[in-house]
């Protein structure tokens, strides 16, 4: 379903060219969950950007279902990004100024489609903060402010949830919690994910694991 | 100590460009403030050295009046071997040559005059040579009269010749609003001319020059005791300098507030700045705590910091003063008719170096937030928490009101300015509350706009400093135009035929049936006439009226009015009823005419003279008039329209006690043709020579020259003012746009495209910036309304051009700076952006 063919990344340092991704390869398939590892520097941030359609590769091509994200001009691309691609950070990067579920909603409004506040109430209660939905991003905890942006992430019943680092920032025992939802969620909303990790426990809860070293998979 | 201090400059170079930011702003602010001290001592020093030359002696003695007999025998008794002592008059009088007839100051001199300085003449001649019915003019003479050397001229009932033209003047050192231009004759020809009678105007002045050694202080001591009429002016060239800067000081005041708001803004951007980075600086804080750093060390790291920006920008404040310097020595030229160097002194650079590094200190608030208790909540938070509002805005209104007093050396107008200020605050706050209020109860289809106006509601600090900082550069922008506006509509055509055209004084009572009839032999009515009584004030509430010396270091505008109002002589006139331009506004009116029953005559008094003289209602004056002493009950305070340009009277005494004391009159003639004014005026001139007559037409002329040449500075000032207000809304956008960076690429993360993103962000700022630039114009001429009416005391004419052009330009930048920003942002990948801010 998700192919990456002949990936290649280059960024011009001061030092010379830096090849951060040399010459990737592989397919991802449907409802599959993919964790992607390795040491810092090796270039896993760079291709979860170029998964995401946020950077353009130098060479090669992304394949969701056979359209190749690279051909598609900037509005359509954005477009398709905005209706397939989630993505989640480390950090859980909700707008400060906006509530729980004005958060969750804000990607539908950005879409233009109808903001169903009924459809973000159910997917808070399913991350279990339906009693903090009023509440602002400063009023939360960590591990709660990532289940409400993991909820925002399912909000546009996405193609791809990316994450990276998803539980960088939380405790072991509240970034266990939040995994195990997001799991479950992804497998009961059958979505395709790929996630960023330094975690070896929580690669191991994945399908499979993708080993990135010096701008190739290693595994 | 030593940790903080090197902590303290690694610090600052990390942060060198932050700090260049600061001291940028910092010096754009006061560097107003800079030329306007330095200008103000400058001229103060430029007036101590050459004060003799002003003065032309050592010592004067002067009045409206001639000296008494007992004066004179007193002060002669004080100057008694102790120098050479010669007389002078100065009075206005009419000058016919050739076809011009036109209002003339004309000073009366002895030998030797002057006894320092110089006339520097066309045909060099000494004063003996004046004898014989020679006049000196000004050169400007020969323009507005076409006059020749050698021709003939008439003043008063004598013919003089033009034996010279004077080409400077060192005692004459401001001309800003001079009402005609000067010639001199000698005392010898006065007699003849009959140009002073009783009644006539004028001003005696006794030139004393000192043997070596004298002690001039002393003696002024001496003969200041010796004649107590506070009528009686003596000065000495040592004391000159503080007397004789008074004819700028206004100006210098108004300049002193002009650059106040300059540093607001300046003020409002550093504030801003330091909100903008307050987080960083907390978390900072709580993070060296957590190191086991004392509070002490942190205040003291502040310290040094706020030190070193203040001394960054004083050299950077000292650097605009001296590139400024050739325009400004060009300004004060204009001014003082006279070379002038303008200096920067240490005293000045000092106070500004103290006054931004208190600034600093106040608005960074080294005390506020104790790390310890919030340390583990500041750490933790990864990016901006919600603030609280406008209080945080608090600090920068106690510091401004101290200022405002400094720089106008007035606790009346300083209070004033910040009163204005907070007036407009609080409509902001009002207005901006109201309106973002019903934006926020608003079903918005657009997320964009819904969006913009969450963020408006819910971020309260960014959204009031925002508010706070156009909103007063909109109102501060507009302030200026509206005042100039009004009052240079005053002076135009446009109100010259509801003004006086001619005003006519020192008429004699016996001459009035005469003036009369020239006035209705062109069917002209005057618009008003005044008898005129001089007098003294001997007693207020029976306590003896002194001369009144004010003492010590800082000396306000309002007391400096004080002493003037009191050191001078008394023009009253009586009458029953009020005239046009004039307002009771306590007490009651008199009701009928002065009987002999009646314990004391009542008089009304002007309300601001009355403030000045510090008297009220019910207080009794007594007053000598021609030798008899007269008690008065003050019954009730007017108001004056002075603009009028009508004959008008501090005070005016009941009718019945002066009609048959000796009086000239004083009247005023209404509008009339160019061609039939100067018939009139020439006329009047033949037939009375003692008859001044002021031509308000050219006195406005007149004015208007002088405003020019002391726009110029405004001009400066004002545009100072305009770059500072400019920059700060420019800065301001930018670093706006920069906090919200985060939130732009997260919204471009979650699907927006760039178009949407920018409308979102334009939505946002434009209607911060709508409601902004409409409030603080709009209360702008609310201020304005009030500075004219009650301050200028003329009608209020507003100027929507500068208004409309403020809205535009300020609207114009937000759009800009915001486009331009966001656009900038765009080029940055939104992954790697937010990739960083983890």
């Amino acid at each position: 379903m998700i192919e990456v063919k002949s990936l290649k990344k280059t960024y011009q340092t001061g030092q010379g060219p830096l090849e951060i991704l040399k010459n990737l390869n592989f397919e991802i398939s449907k409802g599959e969950i993919i964790a992607i590892t390795g040491f810092s520097g090796s270039g896993k941030s760079t291709l979860l950007g170029l998964l995401a359609g946020l950077d353009t590769p130098d060479f090669g091509e992304i394949l969701y279902d056979s359209k190749n994200l690279n051909q598609l001009t900037p509005e359509q691309a954005q477009k398709f990004r905005a209706q397939n691609i989630s993505l989640i950070f480390q950090n859980h990067y909700l707008i400060p100024h906006l509530t729980a579920l004005e958060n969750v909603l804000l990607p539908l409004q950005i879409l233009g489609l109808p903001a169903h506040e009924s459809l973000a109430l159910d997917l808070l209660k399913q991350v279990g903060l339906i009693e903090r939905a009023n509440h602002f991003p400063n009023e939360l905890s960590g591990g709660e402010a990532q289940r409400v942006a993991i909820a925002r992430g399912l909000i546009v019943k996405p193609m791809v949830l990316l994450a990276d680092e998803p539980t960088g920032s939380l405790d072991s025992e509240t970034g266990q919690k939040v995994m195990k939802l997001y799991f479950d969620l992804v497998r009961q909303h059958q979505l395709t994910s790929i996630i960023v990790t330094h975690n070896q426990e929580l690669a191991k809860l994945c399908d499979r694991e993708l080993k990135l070293s010096q701008g190739v998979i290693t595994t | 100590m030593i940790w903080s201090l090197v902590y303290s400059l690694k610090r600052l170079i990390r942060v060198k460009s932050r700090l260049f930011a600061m001291g940028f702003f910092l010096a754009l602010g006061f560097s107003g403030w800079l030329t306007s001290e330095s200008a103000q001592t400058s001229i103060k020093g430029f007036l101590a050295q050459n004060a003799r030359q002003i003065l032309s002696a050592d010592l004067t003695v002067s009045a409206r009046r001639e000296l008494t007999d007992s004066e004179m025998s007193k002060l002669n008794l004080a100057i008694k071997d102790k120098g050479q002592l010669i007389k002078g008059y100065e009075f206005f009088s009419m000058m016919t040559a050739g076809t011009e007839t036109r209002l003339v100051l004309v000073r009366v001199v002895e030998d030797p005059y002057p006894f320092y300085g110089e006339l520097k003449l066309e045909v060099p001649a000494k004063t003996l040579n004046l004898r014989g019915q020679n006049l000196w003019a000004y050169e400007e003479f020969k323009s507005l009269f076409d006059l020749k050397l050698n021709q003939k001229i008439k003043l008063g009932n004598s013919e003089f010749v033009v034996s010279s033209f004077v080409l400077e003047d060192k005692t004459q050192t401001f001309r800003l609003a001079g009402l005609a231009p000067r010639v001199f004759i000698h005392a010898e020809d006065l007699q003849k001319t009959k140009l002073i009678q009783f009644g006539s105007t004028f001003t005696t002045t006794h030139f004393f020059k000192a043997n070596p050694g004298v002690n001039l202080t002393e003696l002024s001591d001496l003969i200041k005791k010796q004649l107590p009429d506070p009528s009686v002016d003596i000065s000495n060239y040592l004391s000159l300098p503080d007397e004789e800067s008074s004819p700028t000081q206004r100006l210098a005041d108004f300049l002193g507030l002009t650059s106040l708001v300059s540093l607001l803004f300046s003020a409002l951007s550093l504030f801003y700045l330091l909100q903008v980075w307050s987080l960083e600086q907390q978390k900072e804080r709580a993070l060296l705590t957590t190191f086991g750093v004392k509070r002490s060390q942190l205040f003291l790291i502040e310290l040094l910091q706020s030190f070193t920006v203040a001394f960054i920008s004083t050299l950077l404040s000292v650097g605009i003063v001296f590139a400024l310097k050739p325009l400004i020595e060009s300004i004060l030229k204009s001014w003082m008719n006279q070379n002038f160097t303008l200096s920067v002194g240490s005293f000045e650079i000092s106070l500004i170096l103290v006054s931004q590094f208190i600034l600093l200190v106040i608005l960074s608030n080294p005390f506020s937030k104790s790390p310890s208790s919030s340390t583990f909540q500041l750490l933790k938070n990864s990016f901006s928490t919600q603030q609280a509002g406008v209080l945080r805005f608090a600090p920068l209104f106690f510091v401004l009101w101290p200022y405002a007093i400094l720089a106008s050396q007035s606790v009346r107008n300083g209070t004033y300015f910040f009163v204005g200020l907070l007036f407009i605050s609080l409509t902001l706050v009002f207005i901006g509350r109201i309106a973002i209020t019903a934006l926020s109860k608003i079903k918005w289809s657009s997320w964009k706009s819904s969006l913009a106006v969450r963020s408006l509601q819910r971020q309260s600090t960014a959204s009031w400093a925002f508010l706070f900082t156009v909103g007063l550069s909109s109102a501060l922008l507009n302030l200026i135009p509206q005042i100039q506006s009004s009052v240079e509509n005053l002076l135009t055509f446009n109100e010259a035929k509801s003004r006086p055209s001619l005003f006519l004084f020192d008429i004699q009572s016996e001459q009035w049936p005469e003036v009369k009839s020239i006035f209705d032999r062109i069917n002209i009515k005057p618009t008003a006439v005044s008898p005129m009584v001089r007098a003294r004030i001997l007693k207020i509430n029976g306590k003896s009226y002194e001369r009144k010396e004010s003492a010590g270091a800082f000396k306000s505008r309002e007391e400096e009015e004080a002493t003037r109002s009191r050191n001078r002589g008394i023009n009253m006139t009586y009458r029953d009823d009020l005239q046009d331009g004039e307002k009771i506004v306590s007490g009651v009116p008199f009701d009928k005419p002065y009987d002999l029953n009646q314990k004391n005559v009542f008089i009304s008094v002007e309300k601001r003279y009355a403030g000045r003289m510090g008297v009220d209602i019910g207080d009794i004056i007594t007053f000598d008039i021609q030798g008899i002493e007269i008690n008065a009950e003050i019954i009730n305070l007017r108001e004056v329209k002075w603009s009028r340009f009508e004959p008008n009277f501090f005070i005016v005494m009941q009718e019945g006690l002066l009609n048959d004391a000796p009086q000239t009159i004083l009247s005023s003639l209404p509008y009339m043709d160019k061609t039939v004014k100067n018939k009139m005026i020439k006329d009047l001139a033949t037939q009375f020579s003692n008859i001044s007559v002021i031509d308000v037409e050219r006195l406005m002329d007149s004015i208007i020259q002088n405003l020019e040449k002391i726009s110029g500075a405004l001009k400066l000032m004002t545009y100072l003012t305009l770059l500072t207000g400019l920059m700060t809304i420019i800065f301001l956008l930018s670093a706006d746009s920069q906090r919200r960076a985060f939130e732009v690429h997260l919204i471009k993360v979650l699907g927006a495209h760039k178009s949407d993103i920018l409308q979102h962000r334009l939505t946002e700022v434009m209607i911060l910036g709508l409601i902004s630039v409409l409030v603080g114009v709009s209360s702008s001429f609310a201020i304005a309304y009030v500075v004219v009416v009650e301050v200028f005391q003329v009608s209020f004419v507003p100027n929507f051009t500068p208004a409309l052009g403020i809205v535009f330009v300020v609207l114009s930048i937000c759009w800009l700076v915001t486009s331009v920003s966001t656009r900038r942002q765009h080029q940055m990948p939104s992954f790697q952006f937010l990739k960083k801010e983890d």
